[in-house]
């Protein structure tokens, strides 16, 4: 881990929304996006923060081994901004996201879930 | 009883230059619903940068993500691999890259401005606009040899080094450049008939900034201080004179003369860098392959931009992941609709100046 | 507003600020990014320009196994002129591969002549016509990735003769 002041949260995926909820203070914490990562069989996700007017702070709430079926739930109702990045890792890797829509990202001809590994990886 | 229509705008729109499409339900003038499809130009990006490409090569393809904002993207790639392999650029490769960036900020703001000029019914003005932004594009023609993909960013260091001569006219342009930005302030702030387009239109307040977490000149034009230059350390920007620029009334309005404010400091920038320049190589030898993560953010013409980058000691990077400001700010803008006139429209989507092929990648 | 008015009335007089091209030239700059050109006598075939560039648009065929002679093959209309090849190249200071400000005249209809420059490597220089491009170019790529594999397997044999001959001779001399 290359960034000194990475702050990182392990979680795990049904306290990973409530921690969140509890943490996440609006006039402090700028919400910059979630990622997923795939592994090979599973994925981890990341939800991440900054800081307002502090230098490189950066948080990372990590959920680890996540199942390509898990249920992953939204963050909308309290970070009302979050759908995008939702929909768009719903589209890419082809989640179960809670309320996400799909499409928005991917036309219906599109490969499905091009970012999995195993549908570039040829495997 | 009202009537309600439904309109579409876009995703072929004569004043957006980029396809996205809203769907707005309106009641007489005012939309009442949005629906809003960004992803168009979805080209696998992020796929093609872990399996078409060498890490020696991705911010070759990572600049091509976007017309206004290559330097950005190239250079968020270069930072997070430089930061990997663990290369310490020195002071000379920094000031050039900075200026670079900063170039790239002024010609993207001022064809921003010049843009919502246009939609409000301004063509002249827009022209104008573009006619003093063409400057810096020669500028950065001269410096980096293409007026849009400038290439230059290495992972190591910068494609090319400054001539005496570019440094004289680079100090000759951007004096005139300042003189001419603040000459078209003046029309924006005291026009009137644009001040009734723009004035109060599309407000943001500082707490509905932070509620949507905006970023870049949309969140600053409604006092919400963030700018990754300030927050983020990628290059040396507090040595060279950079002052965040805010401004409170978060309208339209706001969001030009934030970007002007901008386009004066970047001004300012450059020609420090040009001051401030040692002499010295403009590479560094760079040994051994990307491990590990990193996180990076840079700051873009448009906002932030949030890069996130996993190397497995492989040719292959493991994972590209590209957040860019428009994809931030698209939230705020399908509130913002809500509640203004259909008229409005253009207006407050051009002043977010948004980047379509970024945000769909 | 007086003095957008008065800005407006003095543009109406001033020169135009665009250039009549194609009536007027339109110069690239000194130091703009165009094609790159290769001089095959300074070439050391180190293929560090074929590994580096981005879209692909240099190939080295090889086109005799037994001296492992290369052929330099540049596509123009792939190539992003982006000049990452002309900085991986070890011999570029001498000018084997050079960044010129030259821009690629617009492929013309199909049938007709493609620019032909010496510089610009087999690939151009040999085209007929310019119709099916792409397709003659992705020709190329087939072709050298076949010559590629079979010098792959010319070396593994010529390896195993030496193992074989070393053999033979230590058996001899036992
Ligand atoms: S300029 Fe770039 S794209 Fe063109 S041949 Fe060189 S490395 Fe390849
Ligand atoms: S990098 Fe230069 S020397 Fe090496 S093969 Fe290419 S042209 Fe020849």
């Amino acid at each position: 881990m290359i960034n000194p002041d990475l702050i990182m949260k392990e979680e795990s995926i049904d306290s990973v929304k409530d921690s969140i909820r509890k943490w996440y203070n609006q006039d402090k914490h700028h919400y910059v996006t979630v990622n997923a990562i795939d592994n090979g069989e599973t994925l981890t996700l990341d939800w991440i923060f900054s800081e307002y007017e502090t230098k490189n702070k950066i948080y990372v709430f990590r959920v680890e081994n996540v199942g390509y079926n898990t249920q992953i739930p939204t963050m909308t109702d309290f970070l009302s901004c979050a759908w995008v990045s939702e929909w768009d890792l719903a589209d890419m890797f082809d989640l179960n996201i809670e309320n996400a829509h799909r499409g928005m990202f991917l036309q219906p001809d599109a490969p499905k879930a091009p970012l999995r590994k195993e549908s570039y990886s040829g495997k | 009883m009202a009537n309600k229509i439904t309109v579409t705008f876009g995703s072929q729109h004569i004043a957006i230059p980029e396809p996205v499409s809203f769907v707005f339900e309106t009641e007489n003038e005012i939309i009442t619903k949005v629906d809003v499809d960004v992803g168009y130009v979805h080209r696998g990006i992020e796929q093609a940068a872990v399996t078409k490409f060498k890490y020696t090569n991705v911010h070759y393809l990572l600049a091509r993500v976007c017309g206004f904002c290559s330097i950005t993207h190239a250079g968020a790639y270069v930072h997070a691999v430089e930061k990997l392999i663990g290369v310490e650029t020195t002071k000379k490769i920094d000031y050039l890259r900075t200026l670079v960036v900063e170039l790239d900020r002024i010609h993207s703001h001022l064809l921003a401005n010049g843009h919502v000029a246009e939609v409000c019914g301004y063509e002249n003005l827009f022209m104008q606009t573009v006619k003093y932004r063409e400057s810096c594009m020669k500028l950065l023609e001269d410096i980096t040899g293409n007026r849009v993909q400038y290439d230059y960013y290495t992972i190591g260091g910068v494609s090319r080094d400054l001539t005496t001569e570019i440094e004289k006219s680079i100090k000759n342009t951007l004096n005139e450049l300042r003189k001419n930005t603040i000459k078209l302030m003046e029309f924006f702030e005291t026009d009137y008939t644009l001040g009734l387009k723009t004035r109060n239109i599309g407000k943001i307040t500082t707490d509905f900034a932070k509620k949507m977490n905006c970023v870049g000149p949309i969140a600053r034009a409604s006092g919400l201080k963030t700018d990754a230059r300030a927050e983020f350390d990628f290059l040396p920007y507090e040595e060279l004179g950079y002052k965040t620029q805010l401004r409170s009334e978060g309208d339209v309005w706001a969001r030009n003369m934030v970007r002007f404010d901008e386009v004066l400091n970047s001004i300012e920038i450059c020609l420090n860098v040009v001051d401030g320049l040692d002499e010295g190589d403009v590479k560094v030898k760079v040994r051994g392959k990307p491990k590990g993560e990193t996180f990076i953010r840079v700051e873009a013409p448009r906002g932030e931009c949030f890069y996130y980058l996993k190397g497995n000691g492989t040719n292959i990077m493991e994972r590209v992941r590209i957040r860019v400001p428009t994809y931030a700010n698209v939230p705020v803008l399908r509130e913002l609709f809500v509640g203004s006139k259909y008229s409005d429209a253009q207006a407050i989507v051009l002043s977010f100046d948004p980047c379509l092929s970024c945000t769909a990648r | 507003m007086l003095k957008m008015f008065s800005e407006s009335f003095k543009n109406l007089f001033s020169k135009p600020e665009t250039v009549l091209y194609p009536f007027e030239p339109s110069p690239e700059p000194k130091n703009y990014r165009g094609v790159i050109f290769y001089n095959e006598e300074l070439c050391i075939f180190c293929d560090k320009c074929e590994d580096i560039c981005p879209p692909g648009s240099i190939l080295f065929e090889v086109v005799d196994v037994e001296s492992n002679k290369k052929e330099y093959n540049y596509n123009p209309y792939l190539c992003i002129y982006c000049g990452a090849c002309v900085e991986a190249c070890p011999k570029a200071d001498e000018g084997c591969l050079t960044q010129e400000k030259d821009r690629m005249p617009a492929l013309a209809g199909s049938g007709e002549q493609v620019y032909k420059n010496e510089k610009l490597g087999y690939f151009i220089n040999r085209t007929k016509s310019a119709k099916n491009l792409d397709f003659q170019w992705r020709e190329i790529e087939n072709k050298t990735k076949e010559s590629r594999e079979k010098l792959a397997q010319h070396k593994a044999l010529k390896r195993k003769q030496k193992q074989e001959a070393l053999k033979a001779k230590k058996a001899s001399s036992e």
